[in-house]
């Protein structure tokens, strides 16, 4: 059923893609287009099938995704306005709620060892151009 | 000048370069991570790629590429480690070892296993490192002459070939093609500077990162699936000493000719586009199973079932290089990483890559030399090191990986944006595993089809539109000729099978 969803989606895609060519003379449109009717093609051989057979989709650990999700999210949001070290912390506190087995001491050590060793790895061994920590207000 | 005397040449130059201390470190380092990456369960040998490919942006290009090959093949080592220890394999090309390896460890034989597999993987390896050293230059001296149209139709036939021989079906696998060349896209024209795709995102001007692309689809996925799921339980570790690895004589008999027939399986399967070291490693236990006088006794302990696969698979990690070196044409996902990483040093692989780049050819041909002597000695006397990182708890290890996404991502243009894209590539990454589509195809389509767009465009000036320029060559025809038995082949494969499966269904 996921998949019929999907082949949908590759045929809006191909919408989209439209209006930006079709320029027969090697426009930029061009070969996106193709690329996107190929998609909804194959897109389609795809979603037929698999709305008549209605297949089980695979099950997910809907916790653990939405954890690293998050957790990647977090780092985004504030690696600019905080830090690497904050950001770094952060990140792996959200990441841990994913799995129940590590308790909140566990975690804690977790997270600050993981923000040295990342810290000391990537800017202080690396040079990457963003600072350890900031405080913006 | 005879060819041997120029071998040495290049040999001597290869050495210098790989010995200095800077890439012996890269090369350990690569390896070791390889070996780790292996090991560990649950973490592939792409999520291991695209984690550390930001990082080789600080090296300097035979640094970075030593460093990342040497990742790949390690994983191939470490993986024969996990399949016949915990009957889990570390890496998908080590799933066959763990049919025969497994219970060869159940019988008390697990030392005997590992020493077996490191000698067939040394073997496979080096075998596959000669080729490529044999073969590449003669390959890029003929690919000189190509042009656009050849290039455009190898690139076809690469993909067609990649999406066919993934595992799941031919449909998908042409679909995540597709999706990756519109990812391709995204970005600003070389062409014509118009932006595409961009939805007036100004980050988005520059395209999607390669390693944003492909933390999303194979490292994010990889760690998800792996929380919860993998506990270290049940390791045999105690009875592994120096003695216990010394196989018998009937093993050495029994392994000979079935490392021979890996190799070779393997150095062939590993040059071909899309396919790799996972199926030339299934490929030849399927071989094994076939020659051997008692078939019976594979899956109870055969020690033919495990060094063949093994041979295979190293081997075709090596050849694999051959393809993507010489003619710039990745055949599979790791192998579009090291693509990746030499185009933002600023080097093009392609047949002038030999004579541009003497150095880090050669270099990088010895290095994997110098790669595979440690990785025995990373292997056979530390294997107790090994088997203790196999019961590190997952819950330990997945944080420190999602931070290193984070800011590996980051740091590549320090940009927080792409972190975000990450994000959004890791849902769609995750929703693709739960439907079983192929990321595989997808990242191949993602660095190929802006390299397809600018040869089909470049064959179509000097043809002047006219679209028989693919067929008029007599290579680029040749080669589409193929493209289009493989699609058929794909097709009525496919369809066959369905048919097939439904019979067997209503029996």
């Amino acid at each position: 059923m996921v998949l019929s969803i999907l082949g949908c989606g590759a045929a809006i895609y191909c919408a989209m893609n439209y209006p930006l060519g079709e320029f027969n003379n090697l426009g930029p449109g061009m070969f996106p287009t193709g690329a996107g009717l190929a998609l909804a093609i194959f897109g389609l051989a795809i979603a037929i099938p698999a709305f008549f057979r209605g297949g089980p989709a695979a099950e997910i650990n809907l916790r653990a995704a939405l954890a690293v999700l998050v957790a990647i999210g977090v780092f985004a949001a504030t690696a600019n306005t905080f830090g690497l070290a904050p950001a770094a912390m952060l990140a792996v506190l959200v990441s841990i709620l994913g799995d129940t087995r590590l308790r909140v001491v566990g975690a804690i050590v977790l997270a600050v060892a993981l923000s040295v060793v990342a810290t000391l790895i990537f800017v202080v061994g690396l040079g990457v151009a963003l600072p350890i920590y900031r405080w913006p207000f | 000048m005879d060819i041997f005397s120029e071998l040495t040449s290049h040999i001597g130059l290869g050495l210098a370069t790989a010995v200095s201390i800077d890439n012996l470190f890269y090369c350990l380092l690569g390896v070791t991570i390889g070996m780790l990456v292996g090991v560990l369960p649950g973490i592939g040998a792409m999520a291991a790629l695209s984690m550390l490919f930001p990082m080789s942006f600080y090296l300097d290009p035979t640094g970075a590429l030593i460093m990342l090959s040497g990742i790949w093949y390690g994983t191939a080592y470490g993986g024969s480690t996990a399949a016949i220890l915990l009957n889990v394999p570390g890496s998908p090309s080590s799933a066959v070892t763990s049919l025969d390896g497994y219970p060869m460890a159940q019988q008390g034989r697990a030392g005997i296993a590992l020493f077996m597999t490191t000698v067939a993987s040394f073997i496979g390896g080096s075998i596959g490192i000669v080729l490529m050293m044999l073969f590449s230059p003669a390959i890029a001296h003929y690919a000189i002459d190509f042009g656009s149209p050849e290039y455009f139709s190898l690139m076809l036939l690469g993909l067609v070939a990649a999406s066919t021989m993934s595992n799941a079906s031919f449909a998908k696998g042409m679909a995540m093609v597709a999706l990756g060349i519109l990812l391709g896209c995204v970005g600003t024209d070389l062409a014509t500077g118009m932006r595409r795709m961009t939805f007036n995102m100004l980050p988005l001007a520059d395209g999607i990162q390669i390693a944003a692309l492909a933390m999303g689809l194979f490292g994010v996925p990889e760690v998800v699936y792996g929380i919860g799921k993998l506990r270290s339980e049940d390791v045999r570790t105690n009875k592994i000493t120096f003695r216990s690895m010394v196989p018998t004589r009937d093993d050495w008999r029994r392994s000979w000719f079935p490392i021979l027939r890996g190799t070779g399986l393997g150095s062939f399967f590993g040059v071909l586009p899309g396919t790799g070291p996972a199926i030339a490693a299934f490929v030849s236990y399927a071989l094994e199973k076939r020659v051997a006088r008692e078939p019976g006794r594979f899956g109870k302990g055969a020690i033919e079932g495990i060094v063949s696969p093994e041979a295979a698979n190293n081997a075709a990690d090596q050849t694999a290089f051959i393809p993507t070196l010489m003619l710039g044409i990745p055949g599979s996902a790791a192998m579009a990483i090291m693509i990746g990483a030499l185009m933002i040093q600023g080097i093009s692989p392609g047949p002038n890559f030999i004579t541009a780049q003497p150095a880090l050819f050669w270099g990088l041909v010895m290095s994997f030399w110098i790669g595979n002597l440690l990785l025995v000695l990373l292997n056979i006397p530390l294997i107790g090191l090994w088997v203790r990182l196999l019961q590190v708890p997952f819950q330990l290890l997945y944080p420190g990986i999602v931070l290193f996404v984070c800011i590996g991502v980051y740091s590549v243009s320090s940009s927080s944006f792409d972190v975000w894209i990450v994000v959004a590539l890791g849902a769609m990454g995750l929703l693709m595993r739960m439907v079983n589509l192929p990321p595989a195809p997808l990242l191949l389509g993602f660095v190929l089809g802006p390299m397809m767009e600018e040869h089909f465009r470049r064959s179509l000036m000097f043809s002047q539109g006219d679209m028989t320029t693919f067929f008029t060559s007599p290579l680029s025809s040749v080669i589409m000729g193929i493209t289009a038995v493989i699609l058929l082949w794909g097709v009525f494969g496919h369809w066959s099978r369905r048919r097939r499966l439904a019979l067997a269904g209503e029996a």
